[in-house]
């Protein structure tokens, strides 16, 4: 018997014709203005009629001889790494939690996925109102609980910054890191927890040889993609700090926002943001092989 | 047989009932599971419930330290000032006409492609579909500085249609990936009995199809209004006057300037952007769980 | 209702070839059975008279007019798929008037014509379920209710009992057939299993690896099967074949008895066979052996019904029997089988 499709094969024009709309909006909007980013950062645009003189790779050369580069880079490390980590182990935690029978389960869940939900500008809002040095609630706990005895600027010292900002994009994102491996724990076969119970293993044994192996493709692969999102993650700490104080949580994304719609160096802020694509490309190459691989495992 | 049973229920020697909460093990393990699960609904839940509270509360509570817990006098203020005061009601209607007009462009040209990447095959399907998917990999501000000098050359900067078409970018590649896989499940053998019982093969897919796929469109229409209603930083680059500012900028240019516009009014318009996210949550769930259950029946 | 004509038709994926030159006519009214292992080119014939798939060669003639380019609603045919194909989301009542409502039907006309097509199938009291609230058999029903409901010049069906259990199977066999005498429309069905077809068809085509093996009325493919293929794929067990140098015999497993059992002096061929293993089967004892003697030792299998009083004695050479009308001949090199009592079995071959 032929495969499925085979049996619409017949009808091509109808096949192109449903297909068109989608291909050139994705060829317009994605393919086309990739490429002519580098045409971009190959000019010295300013404001204005939005081209300019043809410099070459000079746009390139001072991004990568430029201080503000590197910091952006370290800072984007520390934060996709920092806000990866804590998100996969607080995620992997509570997708165990969930994942048993209790009271209440359902509001629970609805709960710890709500942040996931709840828009970017919202949660920014609701946490720079706690940030605050002097009306924010959590300086007034800490300062009640014996913490600390004066107010702490969260957002506004150059130490504290990046913390603040991992932590609520920790908040924000966890629940993206929860469902998915719940959806895995969902789905191991009780007969294999029964097999190793009655085979002598403890609840840790459990865990560490069923649990672990059976959830840990989906979890490298949650990983990869948290780590991508991350990576490019903009509003978020545009929002909270604005990449500052000075350039303490200027990330890469910042960088080029600043670059390009700040300083109106269009051409800079292209080369960054193609420097940028360059290294999420490693990321992504990683993220398509496991994908691959896990197709061809199946 | 029942007096067997009888004698053994009034015997004097019953067996004891084995109660599970017996087991100081299973005991302790059931109160640090609860335990565990307030702490976490707690801490997590927490800012979201802060917000609600203190949008209830006067100007001066909000600014009292240390701040109290419970509004000591609930208002209404806040709400009443975001609608006198400031322009929330056009930022509120520009979010809903991008929004919407997204997400309708995202399910009609998505739906089309996904039907086609499921029903024929043909030549570069698989180079397609996994372009498709890169696209959505690709980061916002890559894309953001060509399509800004785009937007600027066609004079579309400051309108309503660049943000509608710029979303719909970004939600057409997992629309089609979603709708694709929706459309994979339903049986072609359906599609096939509709035209041999008089049906063109368009007339199988609106009459047949579509409807059948139906909570995985919707899923994926909800998908695509709240990415348009969230986004940001095509609004922050696209729009610069106030009649044009979508929910998430105009909110973001009250909290750059922290002290003029009070935190009150920039609550109460926090809790009233998140409802219809969480509206649509709940009709998303529903749907699902439907969508599900008609799985189970799927082919039959 | 019409004649349908298969004209030198074939079928040719990138892959492989699905069907090979196959031609043949099903007459007004009869119910013509497909049969063959999968993947022997049955359904692609049959989605090709649906229309489902063009010809790569040759034409499909319904009712005298020519359809192979028609489109499926075009060809008023019919058609029962292997799942049903109902609509989940429709109930019994709307997948019955589906038909009638695409091609503009007025709405009294389809309430007349769907409670008809019900009724025919006694489904009346089910109209307002949804397919999956509804047994498996009270499907099959929706299904074929639904496709007869516009009077079809032919009638397809797919493997339509296959979703079904065993028990409920041989019923609703029995009602397809009770149904299709009723109604006397052309059918065409497609099935792997060998007794359906047998139970069903007026005539059986017997395909294997896209071309057409044997055309024939059940008993005459029982009987008189054209190859080595035919004859062991028809019949549970298959024929015992005995490869003798150029010659194939071979002869049903109830055919071959203990010789003790036949009259003195009747045209038998004796067989010595050893038995190794007996199946007790109720009605029949099933033999497990070898033929041997001045045959060629080869596995065999002998169906001795219970009424005849015989035991066997595992592990001793017996003298069996065939009576010789029973006993087929075929070429070994071809397989093809060889004139008997001057019967010429009818073989379509590829070229045919």
């Amino acid at each position: 018997m032929a495969d499925a499709r085979a049996a619409m094969d017949g009808d091509r024009t109808l096949a192109y014709a449903t297909l068109a709309p989608s291909f050139f909006l994705l060829v317009l909007l994605a393919a086309v203005p990739t490429v002519t980013v580098f045409a971009t950062a190959m000019q010295d645009v300013g404001m204005g009629d939005m081209s300019g003189p043809y410099v070459g790779f000079e746009n390139f050369a001072w991004a990568l001889e430029s201080q503000a580069f590197y910091t952006a880079l370290w800072n984007t490390f520390v934060w996709v790494f920092g806000s990866v980590a804590i998100e996969m182990i607080f995620g992997l935690g509570l997708a165990l939690l969930l994942n048993k029978t209790f009271l209440f389960r359902g509001v629970a869940r609805a709960v710890i996925l709500a942040p996931y939900l709840v828009p970017t500008v919202v949660a920014v809002l609701v946490w720079r109102y706690m940030f605050h040095d002097i009306v924010g609630i959590i300086n007034a706990g800490l300062i009640t609980v014996g913490v600390i005895d004066k107010p702490l600027l969260w957002l506004n010292s150059q130490s504290l910054a990046m913390t603040s900002v991992i932590l609520v994009g920790v908040w924000k994102f966890f629940p993206f890191v929860v469902i998915a491996l719940l959806g895995i724990l969902q789905s191991i076969p009780q007969e294999q927890y029964e097999a190793a119970k009655i085979d002598g293993a403890s609840g840790f044994q459990q865990f560490w040889r069923i649990t672990l192996p059976y959830v840990m493709p989906v979890f490298l692969l949650t990983a990869l993609l948290r780590t991508i999102w991350s990576f490019h993650k903009f509003e978020i700490i545009y929002l909270m700090t604005g990449g500052g104080p000075l350039d303490a949580t200027t990330t890469l994304p910042i960088l080029v926002y600043l670059k390009a719609f700040s300083d109106f160096e269009f051409g800079r802020g292209a080369a960054v943001a193609i420097l940028t694509f360059t290294i999420l490309i490693v990321f992504l190459g990683l993220y398509f092989l496991l994908i691959k691989r896990a197709e061809a495992h199946q | 047989m029942t007096s067997a049973t009888l004698s053994i229920a009034t015997a004097p020697d019953r067996p004891r009932r084995n109660h599970e909460l017996a087991d100081v093990h299973h005991l302790a393990s059931r109160m640090m599971v609860y335990l565990l699960a307030f702490t976490a609904v707690s801490v997590v839940g927490f800012p979201l419930f802060w917000m609600v509270l203190c949008s209830f509360k006067p100007g001066g509570e909000l600014y009292a330290t240390p701040p109290s817990f419970l509004p000591r006098e609930w208002t209404l203020q806040n709400y009443r000032d975001l609608f006198v005061q400031t322009n929330f009601p056009t930022y509120f209607a520009n979010s809903l006409i991008v929004a919407g007009g997204a997400t309708v462009l995202s399910l009609v040209i998505g739906g089309l492609g996904a039907y086609s990447l499921s029903r024929f095959k043909f030549f570069g399907i698989a180079a397609f579909s996994n372009a498709a998917l890169i696209c959505y990999m690709l980061p916002e501000v890559l894309i953001v500085l060509p399509l800004y000098i785009y937007v600027v050359k066609l004079g579309l900067a400051d309108t309503l249609i660049a943000l509608i078409i710029a979303n719909t970018a970004f939600t057409l590649p997992l629309a089609l990936w979603f709708m694709r896989s929706y459309f994979n499940a339903i049986p072609v053998s359906l599609e096939e009995s509709a035209m041999i019982d008089g049906c063109t093969r368009l007339q199988a897919m609106y009459k047949v199809t579509v409807p059948l796929a139906l909570p995985g469109i919707i899923s994926v229409g909800v998908f695509a209004f709240n990415h348009a209603w969230n986004e940001f930083l095509f609004a922050l680059v696209f729009t610069s006057s106030e009649r044009n500012k979508t929910l998430p900028l105009g909110l973001a240019t009250w909290i750059g300037q922290d002290n003029i516009y009070s935190w009150g009014m920039l609550l109460a318009g926090a809790v009233l952007v998140t409802i219809p996210v969480v509206l649509f949550y709940l009709l998303v769930q529903r749907k699902l769980v439907v969508g599900l259950s008609d799985g189970g029946a799927k082919g039959e | 209702m019409a004649q349908l004509e298969i004209r030198q038709v074939s079928k040719v994926f990138t892959d492989h070839t699905a069907v090979s030159n196959v031609s043949l006519t099903v007459n007004d009214g009869e119910f013509l059975v497909l049969l063959g292992p999968s993947g022997c080119g049955k359904s692609t014939l049959l989605r090709m008279i649906a229309g489902l798939e063009l010809p790569t060669y040759g034409d499909i003639v319904i009712g005298g007019r020519l359809a192979t380019r028609l489109q499926p609603k075009d060809r008023n045919i019919a058609m029962v798929f292997q799942n049903y194909a109902l609509y989940p989301h429709l109930t019994v009542y709307e997948n019955i008037a589906f038909p009638l409502r695409v091609r503009g039907a007025n709405t009294k006309n389809v309430d007349e014509k769907v409670r008809w097509a019900a009724g025919l199938v006694g489904l009346d009291s089910l109209l307002k379920r949804k397919p999956r609230q509804m047994s498996g058999g009270e499907r099959q029903r929706t299904a074929l209710a639904r496709s007869l409901v516009r009077d079809p010049d032919v009638f397809l069906l797919d493997e339509p009992l296959s979703n079904l259990d065993a028990k409920l199977r041989h019923s609703a066999r029995e009602e397809l057939r009770q149904f299709q005498d009723r109604v006397g429309v052309t059918s065409v069905y497609v099935t792997h299993d060998q007794v359906e077809a047998m139970g069903l068809g007026d005539r059986i085509v017997v395909m294997q690896g896209g071309t057409v093996r044997q055309i024939g009325t059940p008993e005459e493919i029982y009987q008189y099967p054209a190859d080595t293929f035919v004859a062991t794929f028809m019949g549970s067990p298959p024929m015992n074949l005995i490869q003798q140098d150029d010659i194939t015999l071979g002869f049903r497993p109830e055919n071959f008895l203990p010789e003790s059992n036949y009259p003195s002096g009747s045209d038998v061929t004796r067989i010595a066979f050893r038995v190794y293993r007996v199946e007790y089967l109720g009605g029949d004892r099933l033999l497990y052996g070898h033929v041997c003697g001045g045959l060629p030792e080869t596995p065999a299998i002998a169906r001795i019904p219970s009424s005849v009083s015989y035991s066997p004695v595992v592990g001793s050479e017996t003298p069996f029997a065939v009576a010789t009308a029973d006993l087929r001949r075929f070429e070994t090199s071809s397989g093809r089988a060889l004139p008997v009592d001057g019967i010429v079995v009818e073989r379509r071959l590829a070229h045919g």
